[in-house]
């Protein structure tokens, strides 16, 4: 009898973990939405070992639906103060013209912190940037604060700038 | 008995699982949760990486932030800590300069805390830094490496609040 009971327990646990996980893969919620916009973002734009001529202009491509045509970044560059891009043509260019110059460098993102402004449409997403070269055991950090806006049912970055953890 | 189960020798088999395979199981799952614990929650293994805290500690070395030692006191100057970025995925380290309500300034690449020089034994090479006086707040601490030969520019340093602070480094 007892034993029955939790076997039906369990059953019931598992097939309640069975649907949650079903509701959350078709229905998820917009702050899972936009983490997994941002996990692809990070692999556009990582660099391959060997990119190709035409592997970069695909990426770049890819990474122009992750932006916002009027985006703005405003970047800390050590030793060069606050550098500012606008527009998405001219970031995808410089970006196009940097892949050139690099090979095999991986873009991780961490400790995401998202937070959906009321009405669902605009979000901030809080995030570290970690960029390493491959074979190279140093790596470079960055904190960003990005700005998302809902375009076309789709998240998209229409400000970001970079956040220092130590400020003076 | 099947054949698979004849090849096994005993001998191999205890050594293996245990005289009683359910005992070892459960053993180490034991083991493997309460390790999960200590390395998530308590002690957070880092390898360092970069020269802002050389020569104390040098890049590519492993080491510990017990998330624990500021349960009981507060942080002390001279502390060497792990501090978070917008999560502990990546640390900083760096050494507790400034503490709250302090004075902090760099003169000719000399800390002045509270109008005072600060005595650091662990600083080898100084290059001439400047930062103009600024008074912490109720909940700031100053943070500087320990590398003070290079360029202010490409050594991170500043002010954060204690709650950046994930804790102490072990050794």
């Amino acid at each position: 009898m007892v034993k029955n009971k939790i076997q039906t327990t369990l059953l019931l646990l598992v097939a309640a973990g069975i649907l949650y996980f079903l509701y959350e893969r078709y229905f998820p919620n917009e702050e899972k939405v936009i983490r997994q916009r941002l996990a692809k973002l990070a692999e556009v734009a990582s660099v391959p070992d060997r990119p190709t001529v035409t592997g970069n202009l695909a990426a770049a491509d890819r990474l122009r639906d992750f932006l916002s045509p009027d985006i703005e970044i405003e970047v800390d560059v050590p030793g060069e103060g606050r550098q500012t891009m606008q527009g998405r043509g001219e970031i995808v260019q410089a970006v196009v013209a940097a892949r050139t110059q690099l090979k095999g460098l991986k873009v991780a993102l961490f400790d995401i912190h998202v937070t959906l402004d009321p009405g669902q449409e605009t979000a901030t997403a809080e995030l570290t940037l970690r960029a390493t070269h491959s074979g190279d055991k140093d790596f470079f950090v960055q904190e960003l604060k990005l700005k998302l806006r809902k375009e076309d049912r789709l998240w998209r970055v229409w400000r970001a700038e970079t956040m220092k953890t130590l400020s003076q | 008995m099947t054949a698979a189960e004849t090849s096994v020798p005993p001998w191999l088999k205890r050594l293996a699982v245990g005289r009683h395979p359910r005992r070892t199981l459960a053993r180490a799952a034991a083991l493997a949760l309460a390790a999960w614990v200590v390395f998530k929650f308590v002690l957070l293994p880092v390898r360092i990486s970069g020269g802002s805290m050389a020569p104390t500690y040098r890049d590519g070395r492993v080491n510990f932030i017990n998330r624990l030692a500021y349960r009981w006191r507060a942080p002390r100057r001279g502390d060497v800590v792990g501090i978070m970025t917008t999560g502990p995925h990546n640390l900083y380290l760096k050494r507790i300069i400034g503490l709250p309500g302090d004075t902090v300034a760099i003169r000719a690449g000399v800390v002045w805390i509270n109008g005072r020089a600060l005595d650091e034994p662990y600083v080898v090479e100084r290059e001439p830094w400047q930062m103009e006086a600024r008074q912490l707040g109720p909940d700031e601490f100053l943070f500087i490496g320990d590398n003070r030969g290079m360029a202010k520019e490409f050594h991170l340093f500043g002010v954060a609040k204690a709650d950046k602070i994930a804790g102490k480094v072990l050794w």
